[in-house]
């Protein structure tokens, strides 16, 4: 398990959420769906603030995404 | 032969002179084995007076006289059933508030106190850290028997030690403390004897007091009165305690400078809980933090206190700017995302009324209409969904959640972060991640709350109110809650 924040803008504080790094994006994409109410496939993301753009058969950590890494939902 | 009374100066001087003496049998180094290591140079230990010359005979006696006094308060306070005299009981959300703050604050300083009071090795600063202790204990002690008169009727009051050293929140105040107790003595001396007490204080008992007298809470302003006599002489110890470490070798400068640094900024953090009650929980308000800020911290702390200490290459403290920046915002980002948790909460939380709105309009002005009135509208909202869903991010540094703007853009979270030995570590601010870089090694250990209950070390999840010390009445919202619907009834009852 590791720690990943997300923050939807304008929306803070981020969330701490605990998640699997072999996960793949199809699946995580429903969490944050659910959370902020929006379709995943349609935000804007970047990761820290490099632009990130998810395929949804790679997992968390083939993304880049790493322990404490922070998610950024920003339109 | 009567013996002739001892002058109050040579009574001082016996028991702060003549009781520090050359160890004999031990080297110094052995005696103040903490002495060195922060690289403070001190050549005259001994020309260093406390301007108050308290000695133990005339603090005993000033301080039973104080005693004997806020003790017949305080039982009257209880036989009068003068909570009923309060403006309303929303007042008492900040008490519950400040009870989770300052009684372990309070009880911390006290151990911070004795820490110095047996490391410093100048005896004007040992005895007055000493009496300092001594008065911390007062406090604590006195303010827990005051509080639990409210404790009979109101809900949030009844675990204040479980909640101040568990409850999520309350990690703020603890880690800010125990940062403290954990520097060298004379960075203990530095942190709270100058960047909170003399910086800081008065926001706390006169800002702070002057609301509790409006709303006619008669516990908080007892509690302030007992406590503020001791407070000057603790100021009194900052400023010696600085000037002491200024004066007596220029290479203290840059040491003390990043100290009153990162004080500066650590208090400046910790008082948003204050800046939340003046602005926001305070029915009847007396004044807010955007002018508290203006009053003790512009006028007073930057261009008064800063300015009298640039003789000795002094500077204002690292990211003051900043903190002038954010004084028209921190009380309500505090408020906004309080409101959201107050399931997870020991204290009610409310959205502000129609009355609260036309304050804040009055004191914010456009940063009110432009920006907070329209962040309360859209959390308002039927739809929006008020409980906040999970843990937040905190600050490394403060622990608060990472609630505060960038400086340049009121409208953008800001983000900071470093990396250290592979790991990821993030900061609500310029100030916090300052801090953080400079003794990574102590903030990496930091105990951050969100991180630990998702590890499992809170306990079981279904049972985290019971291991923060709250009953889920404790929550919710103030104008639904059992404590606003019990106070309407008492005061229809006792009209």
């Amino acid at each position: 398990m590791i720690f990943l924040y997300v923050y939807e803008q304008g929306n803070p504080p981020a969330l701490c959420l605990p998640v699997n790094p072999e996960d793949k994006w199809a699946e995580f994409k429903q969490v944050i769906g659910g959370l902020y109410k929006l379709n995943a496939d349609e935000a804007k993301m970047t990761y820290f603030d490099e632009p990130f753009t998810p395929q949804d058969d790679r997992t968390l950590a083939e993304l880049g995404i790493k322990h404490k890494g922070l998610l950024k939902i920003v339109g | 032969m009567a013996k002739k009374k001892r002058g109050l100066k040579e009574e001082y001087n016996l028991l702060t002179r003549d009781l520090d003496w050359e160890p004999s049998y031990v080297p110094f180094e052995e005696m103040y084995p903490y002495v060195s290591f922060e690289g403070i140079k001190i050549h005259n230990w001994d020309r260093w007076e406390d301007p108050f010359r308290v000695t133990v005979e005339n603090y005993v006696r000033i301080q039973a006289e104080k005693e004997r006094k806020f003790h017949a308060i305080r039982e009257n306070i209880d036989m009068m059933q003068s909570q009923l005299d309060l403006t309303d009981a929303r007042w008492l959300e900040a008490m519950k508030l400040f009870a989770g703050v300052a009684f372990n604050g309070e009880y911390n300083a006290h151990r911070l106190f004795q820490y110095v009071s047996r490391h410093v090795p100048i005896p004007a600063i040992r005895f007055a850290a000493f009496t300092q202790s001594v008065d911390e204990l007062r406090h604590v002690q006195n303010e827990v028997l005051l509080f639990n008169n409210y404790n009979k009727y109101f809900q949030g009051f009844h675990s204040w030690k479980k909640v101040s050293h568990r409850h999520w929140l309350m990690s703020v105040i603890k880690s800010f403390f125990e940062d403290a107790m954990t520097a060298g003595p004379f960075e203990g001396l530095a942190a709270i004897a100058f960047g909170f007490e003399v910086a800081f204080t008065n926001i706390l008992f006169v800002t702070m007091g002057s609301t509790a007298m409006a709303n006619n809470d008669l516990c908080y302003t007892a509690v302030g009165f007992t406590n503020q006599s001791d407070e000057s002489r603790h100021m009194t110890l900052g400023m010696m305690a600085i000037r002491a470490m200024l004066e007596e070798d220029p290479d203290n400068a840059p040491i003390v400078q990043k100290w009153l640094d990162k004080w500066f900024w650590r208090s400046y953090r910790a008082f948003t809980a204050i800046a939340y009650i003046l602005d926001y929980v305070a029915p009847k308000k007396v004044v807010s933090w955007k002018e508290a800020f203006e009053m003790y911290i512009e006028d007073q702390v930057l261009n008064g206190l800063f300015k009298d200490l640039e003789m000795f290459g002094i500077r204002k403290p690292l990211y003051y700017e900043q903190a002038i920046i954010e004084k028209d915002r921190i009380s309500h980002q505090a408020a906004l995302i309080l409101h959201r948790v107050s399931h997870v909460a020991f204290f009610h939380t409310f959205a502000p009324t129609a009355e609260d709105q036309v304050w804040l309009e009055e004191k914010y002005g456009d940063t009110w209409r432009d920006v907070w009135a329209k962040k309360w509208e859209q959390q308002t909202d039927p739809n929006y969904e008020r409980n906040y869903p999970g843990l937040p991010m905190l600050c490394q540094t403060c622990q608060y959640p990472m609630v505060f703007a960038e400086p340049e853009d009121i409208h953008k979270t800001a983000y900071r972060h470093s990396e250290y030995e592979g790991e990821t570590y993030h900061f609500c601010s310029d100030g916090c991640k300052t801090i953080f870089d400079d003794e990574p090694d102590k903030y990496k250990e930091a105990w951050i709350p969100a991180h630990e209950i998702l590890s499992g070390n809170c306990g079981p999840a279904e049972d985290l109110l019971n291991y923060w010390g709250i009953d889920p009445e404790d929550g919710g919202d103030y104008y639904e809650s059992t404590d606003y619907k019990n106070f309407e009834k008492w005061k229809k009852m006792r009209a």
